[in-house]
């Protein structure tokens, strides 16, 4: 009953979809007022997601329609698993195993994948060309992504491992340093992981339309829309055991903490969409290859030099 | 006993379907190479209970007994927990690869006895090697493994390209083969190995990175890929690959742990191997050349493993080897399908045929995931160990090379899925159909077994297979609890959403007929230009990283180093040429 609790409640489906709900409608409210528009209510992604719910699925020819649904669904299933792999208060302290970063790191891939592979399975021209960039994109924002976990991971110990409780509790002055500098390689992996501007080179809608997703509709979009409510509930999530206190202080203000961190993080991501125009994915990868990895594995060796010696 | 007969029934069936050569028939060649790689396996199971009740044991055939004083040339057997989890895993293998042959090799016109007599011969060969405890005849199981890969990927020796593999390859493996002779005699003959340790351990590294295609002498295995398939689904996927990673294991024990120097040697060479195997894989678009990189990446895993020097470390390198055995294997036979199906390696030239082929594409999916370190399947465990063991050692360069290797992996077969499998189908492919590739399927399905079961239960591997292996070693058992990895948590909850969702899908969405058909959405726009096939599937990465194509093979260096050589020796010769004419001309 009490794992059902988990999965279901609290940490698990309702919380994540509410918190990710909540993060997508904070960031689309921002950012019309950052255009002086009035924009839509934050509840604006539960409606859209139950609408889709309801409509009928028009998928192309000769496809078959399990498997049509079943690509959306396993990472759903992923992601949910993924939720549970957090030490989210009031939960790490009955949880028996380790919060382990990498298993979390596999299973948010898992969504990206399902769109790249949807993106041919639809045999859809423009879902064919999103998927191709998102592959791509893929190669470049999870080199960044994983200097930072392998930073961050440097924090606690020796002996040192992925296990993001540890991370979480590493407060040392040293700590905060690394901790700072890595938070613009953090946001820049993310940004590109969601798919947010100015990395949004998947699903350009003026040239791709919606890029892999061309062909998703009714209840296999929503499962996609889902998905990606639950990718932000885990990446705000994530930002905040990273980046603030929440494992150092009372379960209750850790809570504030993991919903004011979540909350900061699509600030700066309405910040960033607002003040920025999509790049082509040519100037994606100079940005990353030659920028953003080489920087990142710098912070990654100097952690371990400071560390070691 | 069943040691010897284990390997004796191999070299047996190898001397039939030598000297039946003119029995030009695939189906008894085949039959009798599946049936002798049957029953060594079997004899390696009742071997392996044997040795969980007993402990270790061995098995000896004394030869040369007059030479004793000087060398012992006698053949020893033993039954250990390295020597078996290497023979085990090489001889299942070889029982799902030799029933897919079966079909595969009808294809073919003639040269049956010869083909199987050089499989029977190396699976006999491979376990000899891994079975071996006297040096001497290690290394003679090791070259004969070579001379066999050579004879097999020689196999359509007419072409010249075939021809030319084989004896690249041949020539690469034997070259660097002296390296664990020197090795192999240093330690025999030198009355404490220890004092001699880096030169034991410079000889045998050399061989190892010809034979297990480590950076810079890989350079053979894409030239491999144009023998037959079951070839490079046994030899250089799943066993003759790893007889270098086996030596790194031997050595380890006879010499009781490497130093400090050659362990990070080992950790970034593995790691760097791992990364150039990777990013040459990403940009080929023929299937086997492909998978072919991959094997130089996945070894890097293994080596780099071994150099961590820990429990972790040294557990990822044995779990990783046997399921690469398992996922390679089976990615390769799938490749072997594919081909016969299309006629084809160019993974431009597929398309859409998962409609026509599911239970292939099922297996593809299974070999993908394996190899991709997809939770839940064998891949993962094994390199969630090694991510785990380097970043515990303090290596966390290794650690995030290699996490970034894997989702380098993933991409590269994503690529294979969504160009080969999925997307457009193409004209010619629309009539194609999976019945006469079902003995091939059981085949691939052999293979697959392993790739979800290791992946949910990987207790089991390492219970049985890997902790014997590490006691040997003198190290500490390692224990994969559920709670550090909860793979069973991970299975039931995927199974209770899966079954939730099919409940929902067969009850509601079907029957509803909620689902409406259309033409797929093209807005009017050039359809082969909205085409990414495999060779643009990642052109921005190939375009980025052109320099480093260009200036990374390292062909190109060692052709300069031999052409050097060579005109080195030129030289030399003309040089005594001359003195020879001064010689004798008369005072």
């Amino acid at each position: 009953m009490e794992f059902l609790k988990d999965l279901f409640l609290y940490p698990g489906f309702l919380f994540g979809f509410v918190l990710g709900g909540l993060l997508e409608g904070f960031k689309r409210k921002l950012k019309a007022r950052m255009q002086l528009r009035k924009g839509p209510p934050v509840t604006q992604p539960f409606y859209d997601l139950s609408k889709l719910l309801l409509k009928n699925i028009t998928k192309p020819y000769t496809i078959s329609s399990f498997t049509y649904l079943l690509i959306p669904f396993v990472p759903t299933v992923g992601l949910l698993v993924g939720v549970l792999l957090m030490p989210y208060p009031f939960y790490q302290e009955k949880a028996s195993f380790s919060f382990d970063l990498i298993l979390i790191f596999y299973l948010t891939e898992l969504p990206l994948l399902s769109q790249i592979i949807f993106g041919y399975f639809s045999k859809s021209p423009y879902g064919m060309v999103g998927a191709a960039r998102a592959a791509q994109m893929f190669f470049y924002y999870n080199g960044v992504f994983i200097m930072v976990i392998t930073t961050l991971c440097l924090l606690e110990g020796p002996p040192y491992s992925f296990c993001l409780k540890s991370i979480a509790e590493a407060w040392d002055s040293l700590d905060v340093l690394i901790k700072i500098l890595t938070i613009p390689f953090f946001v820049f992996s993310v940004l590109a992981k969601l798919k947010l501007n100015p990395f949004s080179i998947p699903d350009a809608e003026a040239e791709i339309l919606e890029g892999p997703l061309t062909e998703a509709s009714g209840v296999a979009l929503a499962l996609f829309k889902l998905n990606y409510l639950l990718e932000l509930a885990i990446f705000g999530s994530l930002f905040a055991f990273f980046y603030l206190p929440v494992l150092k202080t009372s379960p209750q203000m850790g809570l504030s903490l993991i919903l004011l961190g979540a909350f900061f993080l699509f600030f700066m991501f309405a910040l960033v969409e607002n003040f920025t125009a999509r790049l082509r994915l040519s100037q994606f990868s100079a940005l990353y290859l030659k920028f953003l990895i080489p920087s990142a594995t710098l912070i990654l060796v100097i952690t371990w030099v400071l560390k070691t010696w | 006993m069943f040691l010897g007969f284990s390997v004796g029934v191999l070299f047996l069936g190898a001397l039939i379907s030598g000297l039946c050569y003119r029995i030009n028939s695939p189906k008894f060649h085949g039959s009798l190479a599946f049936l002798t790689s049957a029953v060594a396996l079997y004899f390696l199971n009742l071997t392996f209970f044997e040795f969980l009740k007993t402990g270790e044991f061995g098995w000896h055939l004394p030869l040369f007994r007059w030479i004793r004083d000087f060398i012992n040339l006698e053949l020893i057997f033993k039954a250990n927990g390295l020597n078996l989890f290497f023979a085990l895993f090489g001889a299942y293998v070889s029982v799902g690869i030799n029933l897919y042959a079966i079909k595969y090799m009808t294809h073919e016109k003639e040269g049956f006895g010869r083909f199987y007599a050089f499989i029977q011969l190396f699976i006999g060969s491979y376990l000899g090697l891994t079975l071996s405890e006297n040096l001497f005849w290690s290394y003679v199981f090791f070259e004969l493994t070579g001379l066999c890969s050579y004879q097999l990927i020689a196999f359509w020796y007419q072409s010249d390209l075939s021809s030319f593999s084989a004896k690249k390859a041949f020539l690469m493996t034997h070259i660097a083969g002296y390296g664990f002779l020197l090795g192999a005699l240093v330690f025999n003959f030198s009355p404490d190995p220890k004092a001699y340790q880096h030169l034991i351990l410079a000889g045998v590294l050399v061989a190892v990175l010809a034979k297990s295609v480590q950076w810079p002498l890989y350079t053979w295995i894409p030239y491999a890929m144009n023998a037959p398939t079951p070839v490079s689904a046994l030899l250089h996927a799943a066993c003759l690959v790893k007889c270098g990673v086996y030596l790194l294991f031997k050595f380890y024990l006879l010499l009781g742990g490497f130093p400090e120097f050659w362990k990070n040697l080992l950790i970034y060479l593995g790691m760097f191997s791992s990364l150039m195997g990777v990013l040459f894989a990403l940009k080929q678009a023929d299937v086997k050349k492909l998978l072919a990189y991959h094997t130089v990446s996945q070894i890097g895993y293994m080596v780099s493993g071994i150099g961590l020097g820990t429990s972790l470390g040294l557990a990822s390198s044995l779990f990783h080897t046997l399921n690469h055995a398992f996922f390679k294997g089976l990615l390769f036979l799938v490749a072997g399908i594919l081909q016969q199906a299309t006629h084809t390696r160019d993974l431009s030239l597929m398309g859409g045929i998962a409609s026509k082929l599911p239970k292939t594409t099922v297996l593809y999916l299974i070999g993908a995931a394996s190899i991709s370190g997809i939770p839940g399947f064998n891949g993962f465990v094994s390199k969630w160990m090694f991510y785990q063991a380097a970043i515990e050692a303090n290596h966390p360069l290794a650690a995030a090379l290699g996490l970034f290797i894997s989702t380098l992996t993933t991409l590269s077969f994503i690529k294979v899925l969504d160009t080969a499998f999925l997307g457009k189908i193409d004209e010619k492919n629309k009539q194609l159909s999976e019945k006469p590739f079902y003995l091939m399927v059981t085949g691939g399905i052999i293979l697959a077994i392993p790739c979800v079961v290791f992946g949910l239960f990987p207790q089991i591997a390492i219970t049985f297979l890997i902790n014997p292996a590490l006691s040997l070693l003198n190290l500490q058992g390692v224990n994969i609890s559920f709670y550090q990895l909860p793979t069973v948590l991970i299975g039931a909850l995927f199974i209770l959403f899966l079954g939730l969702g099919l409940l929902i899908y067969f009850t509601w969405l079907k029957p509803k007929e909620i689902i409406k058909e259309t033409e797929v959405f093209k807005g009017g726009e050039d359809e082969t230009v909205f085409n990414p096939t495999a060779d643009d599937f990642v052109a921005d990465i190939e375009n980025r990283l052109a320099t480093f194509y260009k200036k990374a093979d390292p062909d190109q260096y060692l052709l300069k180093i031999c052409n050097f050589i060579e005109g080195l020796i030129l030289k030399v010769y003309s040089s005594i040429k001359k003195l020879e004419q001064i010689w004798s001309k008369p005072c």
